[in-house]
């Protein structure tokens, strides 16, 4: 079978590292099509731990990997003035405290809280405490430790990653062919694309195509006209600007999002350079305020002229038509504000491979990756609002809007659930689990009505020396860990170490 | 159960169990009254953690690590349905991919030649996993055999001693509010009990659920064809074997569950298709004409509530669902429940959300079961039998016609949110069945044949090997009996 991925960038050349890796070359010849002069947008700069298995799937040596992309470590996110200006809370990859007495954590705290005996929820999580304090470890392996309690992953320089992964992919057998498509042709019967015309009048010829094509979704969309959902009224933000500049401090293990008069800004460390990006909403704010807005608060000034970025919240009604697969942007796109973009990607190859289409494209492949790839965009979407929906702040026309919208069902439900009762609703597909929703309720400021009743079977001197006793081993077992620029150095991730090999 | 749950989960200065028990026996009871247990998935509440070994020696119940269904996949045919895991993957492809592979090279493989738990249970020998992850053994889980009936009086007389109120005198009547919700219990005697929340445990005459309004229920008859039962009990003086048998007739089909000293055997069958008569025969032939003891017959109605929770009453047990015993689900969707109400324990009278929520997980639970109850029925290869033929040509739910599509396609099981079994038992029950997907992995021509072949043996020795040091079934059982014995004398 021949594979064609039409476009390059973090998309596509992810794509063709997995499926050079972990398809039988004699079944399978992947050839991917880029333009050097079409630009990527690669944004998407932090991570989600998940991307640490897909690195291992293909064999990549961690050190390694991190000199090659400039990555720093990354315990969770910060996110500063959401649900009022001047606050901030930590979304961490961890969870909060422990169960007792066969009850959650959360619901401990939540009735300590309402007797005064406990502030932030913060100090029974490892990797906040750890964040804060500009501290990073390798988590160990013993689940007997509190260094097992959470996980972690990069902030990397994803135009490297790329570069990286086409250089794997390439010394697999991938072809590349450098070129821009100007035409698609179809099968006149089965409507399935059959070959792309390039502007030189090459024609390639495939029996899957994966389009990573960006925004346009060239094939998806422009070809086969897929259909885009859109929820642009959920979320609003549809314009970024985007500038790297120095770092004017230490190296912090964690991403932050600030919140703004009509979007947020985000701050992502990497090695040798801090990435900045304003995401907003033009119908709230000029392009000028927000430019100036990116400009004014940069610790140091930009290096280059900042790119703007148009975008629609939103995903394809069909991910998969017929012979064509969109992965990344071409598939839908959910602002960075969870650093999810690159797991999307990841999801989609993983399930691509899962379903990998046997010659007569047998119609369940297809219904059944769009099937769970529509829960898991839903899914994150609906997280992606409650940080707009659950504010406090009345200070703009766009908090009022975000405030007072109308959101999702599914969103309305769970917040119900959880502001009565403390309860997280259940799913089984979805990359955000309880402790994620966990954090980001608690951090809005949407604390329950309720806790579970069971919690009162503990005595208060118990429930206070349990809290008391997981925070302190916590903030001991902190301690014990290095700066995290100590610790890149130390375990060679560092790229200035590549020069000297 | 709930009882014990709820009394070891709430603390008792706040809140007061009281149990009454219904004036009339359940129309179940006979049916109710054994059944086999499937390991359940992912952790349970604390307080549902139970002693089984103490339940086990004091209610003679066994071991199971699953089900030998005879006469479903063909008129001679039998295979074994195991609990836990079969086979192993090789890198990312999954292990049944690999298997689809190698039969595609003329190589015939069974997959429950590749499950520890049917390689032990053929043996007759069972242990529980111990604590080493790495060892095969841990990939093995198993369920229990219990007598109900004695597993519950042992129940009521640990809640006894927790403070748990128990009344003789049984319930007569209820006691409605204007707001619709449940008020009071009137006994025979004449007391009154009042209570906030309220537990459906009376069977299928649900005297609490069916008298409020809107308490419906959904008849699953359409695709489960069964609607009668006849059930006995066969002493046995051997060790009883670590599994169930399921055997197809005419009309349905007979349980035997092997206890330590009896073998309880349940006969489902469709009315229009057995006479009771019939249906006794059928009996006294599957106990090779054993003393058959304690007969009883009676009939029932496979389907679930509406909504399980309604106002402040919940319904669990066969108040809730009775599903075909088929898909061994009716313990565990009790368990299940118990395990949903303490996360979601109301902490005001109206708990609206909590009730919304405890509906919602529960609805798909049971129905995702009652799916793996009918794809037994929909994938029978029983020719010129009418109840048979009718079923392999019934249109089933649209959630099953997508797993079927699917598993049919590739091999795939597609899986949606709160599935009561685990993936690898819808696998085993297509495969079995002689559903052969269309398409395999591609992955798994990565391999040679040949690695997949040398793979394959080599989890089997592992296996194999294991297998030594697995007792017998009977030798473990008494070991349980005879710590405790030691003890004693201590």
């Amino acid at each position: 079978m021949r594979v064609l991925i039409v476009g390059g960038g973090t998309a596509g050349w992810m794509t063709a590292a997995a499926l050079s890796r972990l398809l039988p070359p004699r079944l399978v010849s992947v050839r991917l099509l880029e333009s050097e002069e079409i630009g990527t947008v690669g944004v998407g700069e932090a991570t989600v731990p998940h991307i640490r298995f897909f690195n291992a799937k293909l064999g990549l040596d961690e050190a390694d990997f991190m000199a090659r992309t400039r990555a720093t470590f990354k315990l969770g996110i910060e996110f500063r003035n959401w649900s009022r200006v001047g606050d901030s809370y930590i979304h961490p990859f961890g969870a909060f405290g422990r169960e007792l007495a066969g009850v959650r954590f959360h619901h401990h705290w939540v009735r300590a809280r309402k007797t005064g005996l406990a502030g932030s929820i913060e100090a029974w999580s490892l990797p906040i405490i750890a964040a804060r304090q500009g501290r990073f470890a390798h988590p160990a392996d013993d689940p007997a430790s509190p260094l097992s309690t959470y996980s972690y992953a990069y902030q990397f320089d994803a135009g490297l990653y790329a570069a990286f992964l086409r250089t794997y992919a390439e010394a697999r057998g991938v072809a590349r062919t450098e070129g821009k498509v100007v035409d698609v042709a179809l099968n006149g019967e089965s409507g399935f694309a059959e070959t792309v015309t390039l502007e030189s009048g090459e024609r390639i010829a495939a029996d899957l195509f994966i389009d990573c094509s960006g925004f346009r979704g060239l094939l998806i969309e422009q070809t086969l006209g897929a259909g885009y959902e859109d929820w642009t009224h959920w979320l609003p933000c549809d314009r970024a600007y985007a500038a790297p500049c120095d770092s004017a401090g230490t190296l912090t293990p964690y991403t932050r999002a600030t919140a703004r008069e009509a979007g947020w800004i985000w701050r992502i460390p990497l090695q040798h350079r801090v990435g900045n990006g304003h995401v907003y909403s033009s119908g709230f704010c000029s392009d000028d305020r927000a430019l100036s807005a990116l400009l004014e608060q940069l610790e140091s000034p930009a290096h280059t002229e900042p790119r703007q970025l148009r975008f629609r919240a939103g995903k394809r009604r069909r991910q998969w038509s017929r012979n064509v697969v969109s992965i990344g942007l071409a598939a839908g796109f959910l602002e960075p504000l969870e650093s999810t973009s690159i797991h999307l990607i990841q999801l989609a190859i993983g399930y691509l491979l899962e379903l990998f289409p046997d010659p007569d494209f047998d119609p369940m492949n297809e219904a059944e990756f769009n099937r769970i790839m529509a829960l898991e965009y839903e899914r994150i979407r609906d997280f992606i609002i409650l940080h707009y929906h659950a504010t406090l702040r009345d200070d703009t026309a766009f908090w009022n809007y975000c405030r007072t919208m109308e959101i999702p069902d599914s969103l309305a439900y769970r917040m119900e659930l959880f502001r009565e009762r403390g309860v997280v609703a259940q799913y089984r597909e979805g990359m955000f689990l309880d402790a994620s929703w966990l954090a980001v309720f608690l951090g809005q400021n949407v604390i329950p009505h309720h806790y579970d009743p069971s919690s009162d079977r503990v005595d208060p001197a118990s429930l206070a020396t349990h809290l008391a006793g997981i925070g302190a081993e916590y903030a001991q077992a902190v301690g014990s860990m290095p700066q995290h620029e100590e610790f890149l150095r130390e375990i060679g991730a560092d790229h200035r170490t590549l020069g000297a090999q | 159960m709930a009882a014990a749950a709820l009394a070891k989960a709430v603390r008792l200065e706040d809140w007061s169990i009281c149990v009454v028990h219904s004036a009339k026996k359940d129309r179940l009871a006979a049916f109710t009254a054994a059944d086999a247990t499937l390991p359940f998935p992912g952790s349970c509440h604390a307080a549902l953690e139970f002693d089984e070994d103490r339940i086990l020696r004091e209610t003679g119940g066994a071991f199971t690590l699953g089900i030998a269904l005879s006469g479903w996949s063909g008129p001679d045919l039998t295979y074994f349905h195991p609990f836990g895991e079969t086979g192993a993957g090789l890198g990312p492809v999954a292990f049944h991919h690999l298997v689809m592979r190698l039969r595609s090279e003329g190589v015939p493989l069974r997959l429950a030649n590749y499950s520890m738990a049917a390689l032990a249970a053929q043996a007759g020998r069972f242990c529980r996993p111990g604590a080493n992850p790495r060892s095969v053994l841990s990939t093995c889980r198993y369920g229990l055999h219990l007598d109900c009936g004695k597993t519950a009086v042992l129940l009521r007389t640990e809640v006894q001693g927790m403070g748990v109120l128990r009344l003789t005198s049984p319930m007569k009547r209820l006691e409605l509010a204007d707001d619709g919700m449940i008020a009071a219990i009137w006994t025979d005697s004449g007391e009154r009990i009042a209570g906030d929340l309220f537990l459906d445990c009376s069977g299928t005459d649900a005297q609490l659920i069916g008298e409020l309004e809107n308490a419906g229920w959904q008849d699953w008859a359409t695709w489960l064809p069964c609607d009668s039962f006849v059930t006995a009990n066969v002493a046995t003086e051997e060790a009883p074997p670590p599994y169930s048998v399921a055997a197809a007739t005419r009309a349905g089909w007979i349980r035997h569950l092997p206890m330590q000293n009896t073998t309880r055997l349940t006969g489902i069958h469709s009315s229009s298709h057995y006479s009771a008569a019939e249906a006794l025969d059928a009996l006294k032939n599957a106990a090779s004409n054993a003393t058959l003891e304690e007969i009883e017959t009676g009939s029932m109605r496979f389907g679930r509530r509406t909504k399980a929770w309604q106002r402040n009453c919940i319904a669990l047990g066969p108040a809730a669902v009775v599903i075909d015993p088929i898909a061994t689900s009716n313990l565990q969707l009790l368990r299940s429940g118990i395990d949903r109400l303490l996360k979601l324990l109301p902490a005001e009278r109206s708990a609206r959300v909590e009730a919304a929520e405890y509906n919602r997980l529960t609805a798909m639970e049971q129905d995702h079961a009652r799916d793996f109850a009918i794809l037994h029925y929909k994938l029978n290869r029983r020719q010129g039998e009418p109840l048979w033929d009718a079923c392999r040509n019934m249109q089933v739910p649209e959630t099953l016609e997508y797993k079927y599509r699917s598993y049919e396609s590739r091999g795939r099981i597609a899986m949606y949110d709160e599935e009561p079994l685990e993936e690898v038992s819808w696998l085993n029950l297509f495969d079995e069945h002689g559903v052969r997907p269309r398409h395999y992995s591609p992955m798994a021509d990565g391999f040679t044949a040949g690695e997949l072949e040398d793979h394959c043996k080599r989890v089997r020795a592992i296996m194999i090997e294991e297998l030594a040091n697995v007792p017998p079934h009977g030798e473990y059982l008494s070991r349980l009996r005879g710590t405790h014995d030691e003890k004693d004398s201590e």
